[in-house]
């Protein structure tokens, strides 16, 4: 707002990176912002009064606040929701009035990517300073999106959203929601996505046991006409009738192409003995760090070979005659 | 016992015969007596004096004096008797005492006789074993017997009566056969004798030494000659090959020495061969063409029951333990115990047929340095091969197998594994030339089994390389070229494969990264829907699902698509939905020809209406593919809207397009009937864990079980009674262990004391009879000095 404002605010900030190292994390923070980097430079001078912490809190808030209404480029809105809750939030005095900003980035619809990265923030201030958020369960259900599976903090978001419904007390109807819609992610998902999502759905299960009627619904499967009632649309989550349906996507995983994540989903076939999954197995899977557990392995046996014989490999350029030729690959040509 | 201490101590005193009358006692016996005194006395005394000492017994003292039945006894209460576990024991002890006495003195004896013989009562020995044992036991017996004292020399000791022991004096031998300085009486006749012949009769030890000199001689004169002779064969041996090369040339050139005609000759050389000849074996019988296919499909079926077990990836043992196994693996362990279902029997196909092809072939004669050389790398190959033409390179790979055979040379194998790699990379190296490498690829695939290991070794260093440039987005035609090649070596429908699966891993990178990457083009599209099919081939037998396909297949399908913005039903694609920028326009001629590699890295050209086709074409392999998958229709919910979506622009140009989404229509309408809900939790429903205590209606301490299955209680009584069984068996064992040991120190000890005792014995005999001899000396001594 007003530009004098802002350079006490930043007088302030330049005090505590010189005073005291507690602050220079912050500092580094707040680098990544426009304009500021060159008034920096220019106010370094030394001021040698101590000031109090409650004030420094203060001055620090309105800092912050007047900085995050600046016009954002996204990669520097992500970067500030990505330390906001680690290295902003608990040096504020009145956190509080993060909260507008918050909401407002996770409410943001075109980039999936923003409101997971403003989660982690309002967790901080739900937990800390008693936020409530309306809808909240309905605003995480329209996060589950093809995409997700695909993004890098794929992991943030399943490690928070394994604490948000950890809770036994979450409704059925909620919980198999969020089952399903996870389970149908996965028909589309990266590998690594669905390593994650197959553990998380099995820890989902066995703190909700009325959701085992997706897994195992023997009634229904006698009963002849049944049409699958959940509702893939619906943005509300305790309105998709996923309790009714099974999770056939599941069943189709057991055919994985990779060998530990089909065996891996074979559990839903099995007892479920084991107690839990510990997510953070799962979480940082990549398409890299399974090439490389794949390359660790020693070579033991022969290599089975392929016995079908196939007279080519590609489709010759011009099929002028009829050839009986087998072709492993129709259609291409060198 | 009665009285009083000082009576009882007499009366013990008298037992021992410490005191006492001494003279009632004969004369003999007092002499014993004496001999008693000497040794006994003080021992004897100090038991009485034990005996005596009631600070050191311990006694159980009973207020009233009571006496019970025990064992048919009558017993006083407290008293030593009365103690049930050491009464008990010292019966224990009586019987084991006896038994270990019975077995000592039947100890190594059969019958009543000691049996000494070797290995008797070893039954670990077999009959041959302990003959042999015994034989050897003999002979060293009976060589240790002579050759005691033996030195090294062998003829010595064949001459020596003494078993070469002589007796020395002053390092001279002493014998009493040769004393030649003396003589005897009648030795004189033989004075003159000796003047006639110079030398004197030689002494029999001379004569002796004679021989020894004279053998060893002769003994190096035959060690030279054996020598030479040897070297002789040696020098000969060396010259065998030349020889036989002039043989040879001579022979042929020469066949004037032979008196034989050439008919004659050829004939011998015939017999000759002939008797080198393995003996004709009735040959099998030729089979019929039935029985050949038969045999090729008895074949088949066993390969196919081999790919089979593979695809199932050791079902069995692994159904139990999976999960287990799984987080082993997720949690970054790696679970090699996998690989070991995959263990495929070798049947060696390739190494019978080259060896059989060889014995036809006959025996080489000559092993001739190979015209054809080895490449190393493969910039050797690549110079070398480059200078032949084309149609002659299969050839020339051909020769350098022949010419490398593993049977023919040391060290074959490791060139021709090798080789493989080179071939291998000369495959890739082609395609990225854009030149024809279908004849070494099934040249290749021909190698593969032999030299699988350093095949496999190239491959897994191409994949990381391949990697790397996913991860650069800048791809190769060569990498594409790699997957196909991969599929069509390696057996692509097993659960593990130690090449299959990583290059599966490294496709869905390559879908993944072409979706997200920032440079996305018609190009890379196509290498993407290219990719797409080659995995979709892998899949053709196990049918195992691939959600980055149908992923890849909806993007692709939504960047290509004219006027995106029209289209209904986006709600209902499975991918993310991003605006299309390489759509077809409407208008566009549709071109259905084959795709070549080559153009997915050219500029863009006709490719999009061409990859349109193909991904329609793709979407129907697809969808056949994974036509028993619970979800295809959640997957046809999503290519459905994109085909009639399709069908308003090209129903006409697009042949199978109609057919397709008619199909694809009816197959989902069946499917969304016949879908059931799950059932997959099929066993035994699990028991709750329950933290109430078990409260047991008639409880009685006595009772051991309120087990309400009667057979399980029995069994588990039975149980029981084994378990303690066993205990009690082997408590017995070790006590009776523990008492033969005690036992056995007893004995021992009792030997030495024995034996002591005796030496003491000795000595002390020697020291009277050295005293009398010396008093009677000094008697002497004394008498002649009274003289």
């Amino acid at each position: 707002e007003s530009l004098e404002q802002w350079k006490t605010s930043k007088d302030e900030q330049q005090l505590r990176t010189i005073v005291a190292n507690f602050y220079s994390l912050i500092r580094h923070g707040l680098l990544y912002v426009e304009e500021g980097i060159e008034e920096q430079q220019t106010w370094i001078g030394k001021l040698p009064s101590v000031a109090y912490k409650t004030t420094f809190k203060t001055q620090y808030q309105k800092c912050i606040i007047t900085i995050l209404s600046y016009p954002l480029l996204p990669s520097q809105y992500k970067a500030i929701l990505l330390i906001l809750h680690k290295r902003i939030i608990p040096y504020m005095s009145q956190p509080q009035g993060l909260m507008d900003f918050l909401t407002d980035s996770y409410d943001v619809g075109d980039d999936a990517i923003v409101p997971i990265l403003a989660l982690n923030s309002l967790y901080e201030l739900m937990k800390k300073y008693n936020l409530e958020y309306p809808d909240f369960y309905t605003k995480l259900y329209s996060l589950l999106t093809p995409e997700l599976l695909y993004t890098r903090y794929r992991s943030r978001f399943f490690r928070l959203c394994d604490l948000f419904l950890s809770s036994t007390h979450l409704s059925a109807n909620l919980v198999a929601s969020f089952i399903k819609k996870l389970a149908r992610l996965s028909v589309a998902a990266s590998a690594s996505g669905v390593v994650i999502i197959i553990p998380f759905i099995y820890n989902l299960l066995k703190r909700h046991p009325t959701c085992m009627i997706m897994l195992h619904n023997p009634d229904k499967a006698k009963s002849g006409d049944y049409v699958d009632p959940f509702d893939n649309n619906e943005k509300n989550p305790m309105n998709t009738r996923a309790i009714g349906s099974s999770l056939w996507e599941l069943e189709t995983l057991m055919t994985h192409y990779h060998p530990n994540i089909a065996t891996l989903a074979k559990i839903f076939g099995e007892p479920f003995r084991k107690h839990s999954y510990n997510m953070e197995d799962f979480l940082d899977w990549s398409y890299i760090s399974l090439l490389e557990s794949e390359s660790t392995r020693r070579y033991k046996t022969l290599a089975a070979l392929e016995f079908e014989e196939f007279d080519m490999l590609f489709d010759e350029a011009d099929k002028s005659e009829e050839t009986n030729k087998r072709v492993l690959l129709e259609g291409w040509t060198v | 016992m009665a009285g009083s201490q000082l009576k009882q101590l007499k009366a013990a005193l008298k037992e021992k015969g410490l005191i006492g009358q001494t003279n009632t006692k004969s004369k003999k016996s007092k002499h014993n007596k004496a001999e008693v005194k000497r040794d006994d006395r003080q021992h004897k005394i100090d038991e009485v004096r034990n005996e005596f000492n009631k600070f050191d017994t311990k006694i159980n003292r009973t207020k009233h004096d009571v006496s019970i039945i025990q064992q048919g006894k009558f017993v006083k209460m407290g008293s030593k008797q009365h103690n049930e576990t050491s009464a008990r024991n010292g019966a224990v002890l009586k019987t084991m005492k006896m038994q270990y006495n019975l077995e000592k003195g039947r100890r190594g004896k059969t019958g009543g006789i000691l049996d000494k013989r070797f290995g008797e009562s070893d039954k670990h020995l077999s009959k041959e074993e302990k003959m042999l044992a015994r034989f050897t036991k003999e002979r060293q017996n009976a060589s240790r017997k002579r050759n005691a004292f033996s030195l090294e020399s062998d003829e010595e000791d064949e001459d020596d009566d003494e078993d070469g022991f002589t007796l020395t004096h002053s390092g001279q031998a002493l014998s009493l056969d040769d004393e030649p300085s003396v003589k005897y009486v009648d030795e004189d006749y033989s004075v003159e004798d000796e003047q006639e012949q110079p030398a004197r009769k030689k002494s029999k030890n001379e004569v002796m030494k004679e021989i020894i000199a004279k053998s060893k001689f002769y003994k190096q004169q035959r060690q030279k000659e054996f020598a030479k002779t040897q070297d002789e064969i040696d020098v000969l041996d060396d010259e065998f090959g030349d020889v036989m090369d002039d043989l040879r040339n001579v022979q042929t050139a020469t066949p004037v020495f032979s008196t034989k005609s050439a008919e004659s000759i050829e004939y011998d050389s015939k017999v000759r061969e002939l008797t080198y000849d393995r003996r004709a074996v009735p040959a099998d019988r030729t089979k019929t063409q039935e029985e050949l296919i038969k045999e090729h499909e008895d074949k088949l079926k066993k390969l196919e029951a081999d790919r089979l077990r593979r695809m199932e990836g050791f079902v069995d043992s692994r159904e139990a333990e999976a999960d287990d196994l799984d987080d082993e693996f997720w949690a970054g362990g790696s679970d090699e115990d996998e690989e070991q279902g995959f263990a495929i029997k070798e049947d060696g196909g390739d190494d019978s047929e080259s060896e059989s092809e060889d014995e036809h072939s006959g025996r080489p004669k000559t092993v001739k340095t190979p015209p054809v050389i080895m490449p190393y790398t493969h910039h050797e190959f690549e110079q070398e091969v480059s200078q032949i033409e084309p149609a002659k390179q299969a050839n020339h790979i051909n020769k350098i197998i022949q010419a490398y055979k593993p049977n023919l040379a040391q060290g074959n194998k490791e060139k021709m594994n090798n080789f493989v790699g080179i071939l291998f990379q000369h495959v890739l190296h082609l395609a990225n030339h854009d030149q024809e490498f279908q004849h070494i690829v099934e040249i290749v695939k021909k190698l593969a089994e032999t030299y699988n290991e350093k095949l496999v070794g190239t491959i897994r260093e191409e994949i990381s390389h391949i990697q790397s440039r996913i991860l650069k987005h800048h791809l190769r035609k060569s990498d594409l070229v790699f997957f196909v090649v991969i599929g069509y070596l390696f057996s692509t429908s097993d659960h593990y494969h130690l090449i299959v699966t990583p290059c599966l891993i490294l496709m869905n990178e390559l879908l993944t990264s072409i979706i997200y990457s920032p440079n996305t083009n018609v190009q890379t599209i196509g290498q993407g829907i290219f990719t797409v099919d080659v995995l979709l081939s892998y899949q053709r037998f196990a049918k195992r699902f691939d959600p980055e396909v149908v992923n890849f297949i909806e993007y692709a399908m939504l960047q290509l698509i004219p006027e995106p913005k029209k289209m209904t039903g986006l709600d209902k694609i499975l991918s993310s939905k991003t605006e299309s920028r390489f759509s077809v326009s409407k208008t566009e001629q549709i071109n259905t020809g084959i795709i070549s590699i080559k153009q997915l890295f050219k500029e863009e050209g006709e490719l999009k209406s061409q990859l349109l086709v193909k991904l329609v074409d793709i979407m129907d392999k697809l969808v056949s593919l994974y036509k028993e998958k619970s979800c295809l229709i959640e997957i046809l919910d999503s290519f459905i809207p994109i085909l009639k979506h399709l069908v308003k622009y090209f129903a006409a140009s697009i042949p199978n397009l109609s057919s397709t989404l008619t199909k694809f229509t009816k197959l989902q309408s069946n499917l969304v009937k016949s879908r059931k809900p799950l059932t997959l939790q099929h066993h035994r429903a699990l028991a709750m864990a329950t933290f109430a205590p078990k409260f047991e209606e008639n409880f009685n301490p006595d009772k051991k079980s309120y087990d309400v299955n009667k057979e399980r209680a029995d069994l588990n009584k039975i149980k029981y009674q084994i378990k303690m069984e066993k205990k009690a068996a082997l408590k017995d064992i070790r006590q009776e262990n523990k008492f033969v040991a005690r036992e056995q120190i007893a004995e021992k000890k009792s030997m030495y004391d024995e034996y002591h005792k005796k030496m003491a014995n000795i000595v002390n005999s020697i020291s009277t009879i050295e005293g009398a001899e010396k008093n009677q000396y000094e008697r002497e001594k004394k008498l002649r000095k009274n003289k």
